[in-house]
């Protein structure tokens, strides 16, 4: 701020910040820009490819249609809504808990550390299937259900490379000076450690974010969550499996649009980065 | 064992005279040879792999707990099925009921297991005695429950004592759990042991067992029948239906089962492998209603939602013809089949009428189960949920995991409306394709109807081969009237087979690897 | 040191027994094997039958008594399906699944560590952009994509490799590969995020006043310490590879314990699916215990404790 009064945007914000908006204004406003009803079957059109014209209603299907003939670009658009609200939803429980946990860990060291991480140990070793399973026998399915799955699963991750974090930061002289003048711990981890970390945790969550759209997508296949006509990214790349290489467009352009929102998520975190570098 | 040599004699005579039965017109040629095998046999002797979708849990077939593809090479049943799934004589020679609740059968002499034991009447009664002992608990009990006892008449004939009249023990002894094992061997080496290394009668023997990768057998010199054509054959497992039809293009494996519809073009469009299509081998599709829950109470419901599905295009676009419309109980190949009966037209009119009738004229809404043990369940479950919509009935599609709705549906937990499959499996017979899904008070049925729970115990306790036929084809008329389902479709079974042999996959899902024999493009 | 490790393994002892404890009890809230292992026309009474002689009608704090007094004694129990010692079962299947893991972990660290370090020292150039919208490309795919498109192209079209089971060298290839694809983004994000972090931040700067050599002793300190999130990430990645690569396994009909893990889920093979939880836990506290330590080795200060 004080070498420039206005900091340059450049390519990287612009992009990033263009493509977070546009990808924001699409999905919102599926209702509005989908071509297609995305929820219409039509059994004659099954499987044509992008830009095919429909048989009977006329009009030109852009990115094709699924197994049911369905529209797959206002598929698309409608599926961005639910996929990308569970899984900023489950990282950003599992990213808040899993951070919290990990500089607690970090800073507080022994038993603390040691119960913590162990608790960790043990989530890992409990697969993600068998507990997608018992909350289907337990409660039912439900989008509660899957984001509770998501962040259980997902915790570990933040908190344990934020604890690697922690762990080298809290030698720092500055952090030990603040704890020599007595300030309070929780005033140490928030003032001191926690914005060191943030460019780590924003870095996990956006790597996260395409790992729980398809595990979102995996976990509905086992029945918890997302009723099956619903659109979800994740659910059009797994309709695509077994069409591959029949109709490679089923699950290969949701995934580009997964591989879009993540590359635009980094890029913006990068450049966010970047400006408080030039601070 | 006693009393063994004293009836050698006697028995030698009985089996002598049984060779002329009625039954046994084949005798002693294996059921297994193809007709074109004796041309294919002198040529080099075959290794052979078979790509499945699953690796076998024990090789013990009293105690199995999947199909029987595999442990049926290494053991024999006192029945078999020869290609036109006609019962024909394996272990036993000749068989018939000698009053109303027991059969006798003839068994064959001279047959010894792959350890030399010798097979005799002792070793069938012992094979059956440990599946129907109760304290064993065998998985497949249920198959044999009919069965009291099984007495050793002499050391080639037994008696089958059954509770009650049973018109199925012929064809129950064709099926696992009754492949007879050696006694001394089994008793000796015990379950665990004997699940691991088998030992039976049948063309192959056991070499090697990889867990979660493959099993290896080899022919049996000794087999009692005709020599197969293939030497050595390797079941490997490959789950994901892709991979396996790749497996077979890239000439790793020669035949694949449960090949997805998607696939079969590839496999047809292949200069090196052919695709068998085995029509209605599968399950029966359709989507049953719990008929004591409103508005599924009411038949004219059920009818309505029956008029209000197009089958037609659900097998045509979304199976892309992988199944067969049908609104028939029972298979084609079962017993007591009669012939493809009229059910519900595509007519969604009628079916807002029938809706309105029954007091539902703004239509309702409900719960759509699905699993995915039938081809493409989500789609067809979809488009269906879609039809209804069209007269006016809302339905919220759910997929429930497999070992889920395995549990879910015998508890009655499933939803108002769930999709179930059924088969005959490997006994072909109407009894088998409908009793527990139509009997009221069986786990899998949602139905009743004491006039249809009469004809169906009456049908399994008479051994009138005619009043049968009479008993299930006046049910088959009764439940389509009644609609306690809504008729979709019976799937078929897809086998891709490489141009190296010459093999056709089967109705009831074996793979008699003894049948298998080189094919045309062998010698290239 | 000694210290330190004897106490790291009475914790460790504590954890396997929660993550068994934990097990045990959510598993038998997620359904009855009983029913699951009858073929369908089997009735109530078989199925209660066998229920019984399996033990599971018992309550269950007796249950898990007769659980930790088996394990006490070593015993893992009997699989319900292969009727032989789960603990068996789990350990055949261990060398596919490492071989397997090894092999994608080495493939993902190198790729991964490369691409970050480039893309960092090039950082907003072409280069860096380039580099990661592939890692993204390559994260956003679903492994059963990645898996099916290397078997088409690898196998049906150029018969290079084969496309699956385990049977020498080059039928690992493919599965690595697949299994590697995915972390190979956090890795190399990671290290991308970690090396600015020691490039921009103050170390220069503090160090300039106190001469050259301070300064190459405190970036060289910055640097390990710079590692310490990308060793995190690449335990963890590790320890998921371990017990996690069920769709790779599937895809290539990879005998692992991932596909043993599942198998025994769906069919409610409690004591199978216990003693490979018991495995898996001990496997990933180890591969904890030896990252701590790598943190330690790499930045003396921070403490065994």
């Amino acid at each position: 701020m004080k070498r420039r009064s206005t900091p340059r945007i450049g390519v990287k914000g612009s992009v990033s910040i263009g493509a977070l908006a546009a990808i924001f204004i699409l999905t919102v406003f599926a209702p509005l820009i989908a071509p297609f009803d995305p929820y219409k079957q039509s059994l004659q059109d099954i499987l044509i490819a992008p830009l095919s014209p429909y048989s009977g209603s006329g009009g030109t299907s852009l990115l094709g249609t699924d197994q049911l003939g369905r529209d797959v670009l206002s598929r698309l658009l409608y599926g961005g809504r639910l996929s990308l609200w569970i899984s900023i939803a489950a990282v950003s429980i599992s990213g808040v808990l899993g951070s919290a946990i990990g500089i607690a860990a970090g800073y507080f060291g022994g038993r603390t550390d040691a119960v913590l991480m162990r608790l960790a140990d043990i989530q890992l070793s409990i697969p993600s299937m068998l507990l997608a399973i018992v909350m289907v026998a337990v409660l039912g399915s439900g989008l509660t259900n899957i984001v509770i799955v998501l962040a259980v699963t997902g915790w570990v991750t933040f908190a344990r490379v934020v604890r690697s974090q922690v762990l080298s930061l809290k030698e720092m002289e500055y952090v030990e000076a603040a704890k020599a003048m007595g300030v309070p711990h929780l005033t140490v981890m928030l003032r001191h450690i926690l914005p060191n970390t943030l460019y780590t945790i924003a870095t996990q969550a956006a790597l996260q974010i395409s790992h729980m759209i398809l595990l979102a997508a995996a976990l509905s296949f086992l029945g918890l969550g997302i009723e099956v006509s619903t659109p979800t990214w994740g659910g059009m790349v797994n309709d695509g499996k077994s069409y591959i290489d029949s109709a490679w467009w089923l699950s290969t352009i949701p995934g580009l649009a997964i591989a879009a929102v993540i590359l635009s998520i980094n890029l913006f975190g990068d450049w966010l980065r970047d400006r408080a570098e030039e601070r | 064992m006693k009393k063994g040599k004293f009836l050698i004699g006697l028995t030698l005579l009985t089996a002598l005279t049984a060779g002329c039965s009625t039954v046994s017109k084949t005798e002693p040629a294996a059921p297994a040879a193809g007709s074109d095998s004796a041309s294919a046999a002198p040529a080099q002797k075959l290794d052979i792999t078979i790509g499945r979708a699953f690796d076998v849990n024990g090789l013990d077939p009293g105690f199995l707990t999947e199909n029987a593809q595999v442990v049926d090479n290494i053991f024999d049943t006192l029945v078999k099925r020869d290609e036109n799934e006609q019962l024909v004589p394996g272990l036993a020679t000749d068989w018939k009921q000698i009053d109303d609740n027991t059969w006798e059968f003839k068994l064959r002499e001279g047959v010894k297991f792959t350890n030399g034991e010798p097979f005799n009447a002792e070793a069938v009664k012992y094979s059956l005695d440990r599946v129907l002992d109760p304290a064993n608990n065998a998985p497949t009990a249920s198959y044999v429950s009919t069965i009291k006892e099984v007495q050793a008449v002499d050391d080639y004939t037994v008696h089958v004592v059954t509770k009650n009249p049973d018109p199925l023990i012929p064809t129950r002894f064709n099926r696992y759990p009754t492949e007879i094992v050696p006694p001394k061997y089994t008793e000796e080496a015990g379950q665990e042991k004997f699940a691991q290394e088998p030992i039976g009668t049948g063309p192959y023997k056991f070499v090697s067992w990889d867990k979660g990768s493959s099993v290896v057998l080899e022919a049996n010199p000794d087999y009692w029948g005709e020599q197969p054509a293939v030497e050595k054959v390797t079941f490997r497992s490959i789950p994901e239906a892709s991979t396996r039809v790749s497996a077979l293009l890239n000439g790793e494996v020669d035949i694949v089962t449960a090949v997805s519809p998607e696939d079969r073009s590839k496999i047809e469009s292949s200069s090196t492998a052919k695709l068998s299509a085995v029509e209605r081998a599968g399950n029966t599709v359709y989507v049953g209603f719990k008929t004591d829950v409103k508005p599924f109470d009411d038949p004219k419901v059920r009818q309505a939602l029956n008029y209000a599905i197009d089958v037609k295009s659900i097998v045509d676009k979304v199976l892309q013809g992988s199944a067969v419309q049908t609104n028939s109980l029972i298979g084609p190949k079962d017993f007591g089949y009669a012939g493809e009966p009229d059910g519900y037209d595509y007519d969604p009119e009628k079916a807002k009428r029938l809706l309105a009738e029954a007091g539902y004229p703004d239509g309702f809404s409900a719960t759509l189960d699905t699993v995915s043990w039938y081809i493409k369940n989500t789609d067809v479950a979809q488009v269906i949920a879609e039809q209804l919509k069209a007269v006016g009935v809302t339905i919220k599609v759910n997929n429930v995991e497999s070992s889920v709705y395995r549990t879910l549906v015998p508890a009655g937990k499933q939803s108002d409306l769930y999709v179930l499959g059924w088969s005959s499996t490997n006994t072909l017979d109407a009894d088998a394709a409908i009793y527990a899904i139509l009997r009221s008070g069986e786990s899998y049925s949602t139905y009743s109807n004491p006039d249809v729970d009469a004809k169906l115990d009456e049908a399994r306790s008479t051994t009138d081969e005619e009043r049968r036929k009479q008993l299930y084809q006046e049910i088959q008329g009764e439940v389509i009237q009644d609609a306690p389902r809504i008729f979709l479709y019976q799937e078929n079974q897809y086998y891709g087979v490489s141009d190296r042999l010459n093999w056709e996959g089967r109705i009831d899902g074996s793979i008699p690897v003894s049948t298998i024999t080189a094919g045309a493009a062998d010698g290239k | 040191m000694k210290r330190y490790l004897l106490k790291r393994l009475g914790q460790a002892l504590l954890a396997v027994l929660g993550a068994a404890t934990i097990v045990f009890f959510i598993i038998r809230l997620s359904g009855d094997p009983a029913r699951l292992m009858l073929p369908p026309e089997a009735s109530e009474e078989q199925v209660s039958a066998l229920r019984e002689s399996l033990g599971f009608n018992q309550p269950l704090w007796m249950q898990y008594l007769d659980y930790l007094r088996n394990l006490l004694t070593g015993d893992l129990g009997h699989s319900l399906y292969y009727k032989e010692s789960a603990l068996k079962l789990v350990l055949e299947r261990m060398p596919a699944t490492i071989d397997l893991a090894v092999f994608a972990i080495l493939i993902a660290v190198t790729f991964g560590l490369l691409a970050g370090i480039l893309s960092a020292y090039k950082k907003n150039s072409w280069i860096d952009y380039i580099v990661n919208a592939w890692i993204f490309l390559t994260q956003s795919l679903p492994v059963f994509w990645i898996g099916i498109v290397l078997i088409m192209v690898f196998a049906v079209r150029l018969h290079l490799l084969p496309t699956s089971g385990n049977r020498g060298l080059e039928s690992i290839v493919l599965p690595a590969v697949t299994l590697a694809a995915y972390p190979i983004a956090p890795i190399a994000r990671t290290m991308r995020a970690s090396l600015l972090e020691v490039m921009d931040k103050g170390y220069m700067v503090t160090s300039r006043a106190q001469g050259f050599s301070k300064r190459r002793r405190v970036f060289k300190r910055g640097l390990k310490n710079a590692f310490l999130p990308v060793i995190t990430v690449i335990s963890l990645e590790f320890g998921v590879m371990i017990a996690g690569a069920v769709v790779t396994e599937t895809i290539f009909s990879w005998p692992g314990v991932g596909q043993l893990i599942i198998q025994g889920v769906g069919n409610r093979d409690f004591p199978l699916v216990q003693a490979s939880i018991l495995v898996v836990s001990t496997i990933y506290i180890a591969i904890t215990l030896i990252t701590d330590l790598i943190y330690h080795r790499l930045d003396p200060r921070i403490k065994l404790q």
